[in-house]
């Protein structure tokens, strides 16, 4: 066991190592490099200055051969040294810091909110699968489903903030203030990434949960005497739930994207503005250090969930340890 | 049918509106012509945006660039993923070659893709357009792999592989057409997850130019006037919604039509399941139970049945005669979709409260959750029987049963028990809440001999503290010590219950109609063969030989190993040890790497006839596929003719077949290739009994008559028995010496 856990460890570690790797290339295939982003940048167009474009290349060390900045790249990145900003000049590291808490604290709700409702739901439709509670679920889940986040964002502002006036339609927080002192700010931005990313976790678990429902070991077991909420929570719900962890990881990681454009259909003070601003501006360090960090997110949450469904299922592991012995 | 007429419609209108709205605008998309965010009038229907432009002519321009873009990237997806998956699903070695990447692929959000593209290439329609084909690629890759692992396992193909047909035409012309539903069940899906990453782009400014009208561009430009003017935005944003939403509800609708709806448990009458008062000391008793199947098949008809207390009832009868659905009939553990009617009455003797009857099913392997310690298993009902769930009430129940108590043993899963182990732990916990009655299918089948004994003086054991039993079997003259009572079924009635003598119930076997075999050399020698999947070893050990015109049987419950021998020999599955002998040449493990006579000389027959031929092609198709390969002079008319068919399904397609004509045209494309060996996994497992005896009939007359050697591999004793001269049991992957159960044709 610890060996398998070792080996997927160290796979994920690599998977990082060839995003690190493509991303360098990719950005190194730019037209033009990161001096003439810079110099454009400056206001002036036209012509530049080849004199001035040899100085800022030697700057920024564009003049090294690739090998080299990559290998100092990558030093930079394992000793958190994440790069300057073209644009701003200021570190990446700084940049993304400034406000990486406020959108850590929106996607941290989601999750706190969206796993038990993912799984509540799933179990509760399984368990009466074909009824008229359970195809009103499933169909409701499936038309969410589909629906951009954004276009929920503002169809929310539009019904709950501003026909209702419930909610405020921007998530306005003051500078240094935590979003959780002002929870109100939070529940529009919320209730839109869980409409985004619970309904596939839902239709998982609503279909095993069926599955396992009509089985003979469920069956057998009612036969028994065994039901309620002993049956569903010990029987059913471990196995359901197990099967459903790589769609919710997939959603936990989703929540990358559903943040961006959350806080942009919000306002709401997160990484999201930086981000996008330097990627519209082709702000190379700023991307990059931003790509790494997200493939490196999506990469844990994935093998998070695998080491937790080893934990869940005895079938899991007994797969594991008897394919690896 | 109305459910998915709404999203048909809508999806109609919106295309409509994407499609015809450029030519119908009544403004110019890109003049400003009032003021910014004006309300609705009736020269601006929907008012104007936030440079004053037309909202509504801007709403019938902004579709058609999503769309192709959209389109584009399924495309390009589609392109190179069909191809990928097709290779990774049959050719073992392309498989983590294509696999990892993909599963890369998968872990990364794709908004990481959206950013480090949008920001190399620039922002505009080529980021976007890679964005969402590079977001859709893995899972299409995923999904066609699936589908064509699962296509790999049916008959068609195998056979196909087992001809060493080369993979792209088994990919084109068996897998493909096969796929083909799956995939576009799920490419609306794909179309609105890549709408999504397209739109979602869009909006937040990573795609088409500011200027250009586009639904998403729309929500973003105008959110900013949404108190002044809400229609700027929503309007664009309901068109989103209406394309997506009824695209996915319009996929969904067909999906679950393609998937079998579970249906619920359903039993009516008046059966209880608890004590209640009796005048008698009848324990069961079953008035006119009836229990119909999907589109109301009949299984079990009006079956009449009472038990005393302290009595054994056996049920015997051939399979598919409704013994099992009688006993999960009064059981109350009938299969999805049966529904019983009529009445079981269930009293405990003496009438006091308690359970009544304890169930314990044919399968152990199923029965148990293998989630979930045996111990807590045992906790769980004895909950629910509200007696002490600790651990010395496990312990006395896991002993009652002759299994150890100790707690290693308590803690173990059920795979980490034995078949005989699992089938004490099933009865042990039918054994909780001292029932009255204990209702057992199949008690023995697939046990190894031992095991057998053990089951049997288990339950004389039970006889003997007075609980009733009824026990469904194949092998009734094991259990006719256990029973005063026997009753027969025959194709869902009971036709008769007598009193359990030596010489009641059908014969299980037949008389043999032969009276000796021909002998001769071996034809097929199989020595220490072992065998398995990954790491884990399915079969270890095996050594047999069949002699040509043998019938032998292979007999063993499922899991045991029997079908991986029997695609070892054929070359299906690579033996990891071993060697296989055909004429005293040793044969290559893989059938890609035999010989095109030893191809031919070993034919295999599949279990399920209706994965067995390829369903997209005729009969006449199915039958010339191995004449070309093998370059028999074979006819398939002919082959029709020796299978007891007529020439008019030579033009019928497949899945036109009823099951039984479906087998037996299986066989008639195995002979095609002038086999020697003919290799049945359980092929009469998935047959209505008449279609069972026309196929065993068949495999009979073809072995007396032509001299072909037949390896009948098959759980249905019965069968066995009936058509084989030698019987060997599989068990937990090796070969035993069977036990009382006789092949016909030694007698």
């Amino acid at each position: 066991m610890t060996r398998y856990i070792v080996s997927r460890v160290t796979g994920a570690v690599l998977v990082l190592a060839v995003v690190t790797c493509l991303v360098f290339v990719l950005f190194e295939l730019l037209p033009g490099d990161a001096a003439v982003t810079v110099l454009n940048r400056g206001g002036a167009s036209g012509a530049i200055p080849p004199e001035q474009l040899a100085a800022l290349r030697h700057e920024l060390g564009l003049d090294r051969p690739a090998g080299e900045r990559f290998l100092s790249w990558v030093g930079g990145l394992l000793s958190g040294d994440l790069g300057t900003s073209l644009l701003s000049g200021r570190p990446v590291g700084d940049v993304l810091a400034s406000r990486i808490d406020n959108s850590l604290v929106l996607a941290l709700v989601t999750v706190v909110v969206m796993l038990p409702v993912a799984v509540v739901l799933g179990l509760w439709a399984g368990m009466r699968v074909g009824g008229r509670a359970d195809r009103g679920l499933s169909t409701a889940a499936v038309a969410i489903e589909a629906v951009p986040t954004f276009v929920v964002g503002v169809v929310l502002i539009a019904v709950v903030a501003l026909g209702w006036r419930l909610l405020p339609a921007v998530s306005l927080v003051p500078v240094g203030t935590s979003p959780l002192r002002r929870p109100a700010v939070l529940v529009l931005p919320v209730v839109c990434l869980v409409a985004a990313l619970a309904p596939h976790p839902i239709r998982i678990i609503r279909a095993r949960a069926a599955e396992l429902a009509a089985g003979e070991f469920v069956r057998t077991a009612r036969s028994h005497g065994v039901g309620g909420v002993r049956l569903v929570s010990r029987h059913i719900a471990p196995s359901a739930v197990a099967a459903a962890l790589q769609p919710m990881a997939g959603s936990v990681a989703g929540l990358v994207g559903g943040v961006a454009v959350v806080e942009t259909v919000f306002a709401y003070p997160g990484l999201a503005q930086e981000l996008i601003g330097a990627i519209s501006q082709r702000d190379f360090p700023i991307v990059a250090a931003a790509a790494i960090l997200i493939a490196g997110f999506g990469i844990a949450v994935y093998l998070a969930a695998d080491l937790l469904a080893l934990l869940l299922s005895p079938v899991a592991r007994r797969a594991v340890l008897t394919g690896r012995r | 049918m109305r459910t998915r007429l709404v999203p048909a419609v809508v999806a109609v209108l919106v295309l409509l509106v994407v499609v015809i709205g450029p030519f119908v605008a009544p403004w110019p998309p890109g003049e400003t012509v009032g003021r910014p965010f004006t309300g609705a009038s009736a020269e601006h229907l929907l008012g104007t945006d936030k440079l004053g432009r037309d909202v509504l002519s801007r709403l019938l321009h902004g579709g058609w660039r999503l769309l192709l873009i959209t389109a584009a990237a399924l495309t390009c997806a589609y392109a190179v993923a069909l191809p990928l998956g097709l290779l990774a699903g049959l050719r073992r070695r392309a498989d983590g070659w294509v696999m990892r990447p993909v599963d890369v692929l998968v872990v990364l959000p794709w908004f990481l893709l959206l950013a480090v593209l949008a920001t190399v290439a620039g922002r505009g329609a080529p980021a976007l357009l890679v964005a969402g084909a590079l977001a859709t690629l893995p899972w299409v890759v995923r999904l066609v792999r699936t589908a064509t692992v699962e296509e790999a396992s049916a008959g068609y193909v195998e056979a196909a592989v087992a001809r060493a047909e080369p993979w792209r035409r088994i990919a084109w012309r068996e897998v493909v057409p096969n796929i083909g539903p799956v995939v576009l069940a799920d490419a609306g899906m794909r179309l609105t997850a890549t709408l999504s990453v397209v739109t979602v782009g869009g909006y937040l400014g990573l795609g088409l130019p500011p200027d250009v009208p586009d639904w998403a561009l729309a929500v973003a430009t105008n959110q900013s006037g949404i108190t002044l003017q809400p229609w700027a935005v929503l309007a664009p944003a309901l068109m989103i919604v209406a394309l997506v939403v009824s695209v996915n509800l319009l996929v969904d609708t067909r999906d679950s039509r393609a998937v079998p709806a579970v249906a619920r448990l359903a039993r009516s009458g008046t059966g209880t399941l608890n004590g209640r008062m009796g005048e008698d000391d009848t324990v069961v008793e079953v008035n006119g139970l009836t229990v119909r199947g999907a589109e109301g098949r009949l299984l079990l008809e009006g079956a009449d049945l009472a038990l005393c207390a302290g009595h054994g009832l056996a049920v015997v009868g051939a399979s598919g005669a409704g013994k099992s659905t009688l006993a999960r009939a009064i059981a109350n553990s009938l299969g999805p979709g049966l529904v019983a009617t009529g009445d079981v009455q269930l009293r405990r003797p003496g009438g006091g409260p308690g359970r009544v009857l304890g169930w314990v099913p044919q399968d152990p392997a199923l029965a148990l959750n293998p989630s979930l310690r045996i111990s807590a298993q045992l906790r769980d009902v004895l909950r629910a029987h509200r007696r002490p769930a600790d651990a010395a009430a496990v312990r006395a129940a896991l002993s009652g049963v002759g299994l150890p108590a100790d707690r290693e043993f308590m803690r173990r899963y059920p795979h980490e028990l034995s078949g005989g182990q699992q089938q004490r732990v099933l009865v042990a916990l039918a054994l909780v809440g001292d029932p009255a009655v204990l209702v057992l299918d199949e008690p023995t089948t697939g046990l190894d001999p031992a095991a057998v004994t053990g089951v049997l003086d288990l339950l004389r054991n039970l006889r003997a503290r007075g609980i009733s039993l009824i026990i469904v079997t194949h092998a009734l003259p094991i259990v006719l010590d256990l029973v005063d009572d026997v009753a027969v079924l025959d194709a869902g009635r009971i036709i008769s219950v007598l009193p359990a003598a030596p010489r009641t119930g059908p014969a299980v076997v037949q008389e043999a109609r032969r009276s000796a075999r021909p002998s001769a050399a071996p034809l097929l020698t199989v020595h220490e063969l072992a065998a398995g999947y990954g790491q884990t070893q399915v079969i270890a050990d095996v050594d047999l030989s069949v002699c040509a015109g043998e019938c032998l049987g292979v007999v063993g419950r499922s899991g045991s190993g029997k079908s991986t021998i029997a695609r070892c020999l054929v070359g299906l599955h690579a033996p990891s040890r071993g060697t296989v002998t055909l004429d005293g040449t040793a044969l290559a493990r893989r059938a890609a790497s035999r010989s095109r006579a030893q191809r031919g000389a070993i034919q295999f027959v599949f279990q399920n006839p209706a994965r067995s031929l390829n369903p997209r092609r005729t009969v006449g198709e199915e039958l010339r596929a191995p004449v070309r390969i093998f370059g028999t002079a074979e006819e398939p008319a002919d082959l029709l003719h020796r299978v007891g068919l007529g020439v008019e399904l030579l033009d019928r397609r497949t899945d036109r077949l009823s099951g039984g004509q479906q087998q037996r045209v299986a066989v008639a494309r195995a002979l095609a290739a002038r086999p020697r060996l003919l290799i049945c996994d359980e092929v009469t497992a998935s047959l209505d009994p008449q279609s069972r005896q026309v196929v065993i009939d068949l495999l009979d007359r073809l072995c007396n008559e032509s001299g072909l050697a037949i390896l009948f591999v098959s759980h249905d004793v019965e069968a066995v028995a009936s058509l084989t001269d030698r019987i060997l049991t599989v068990t937990e992957g090796r070969l035993v010496t069977p036990r009382l159960i006789q092949p016909a044709r030694t007698r």
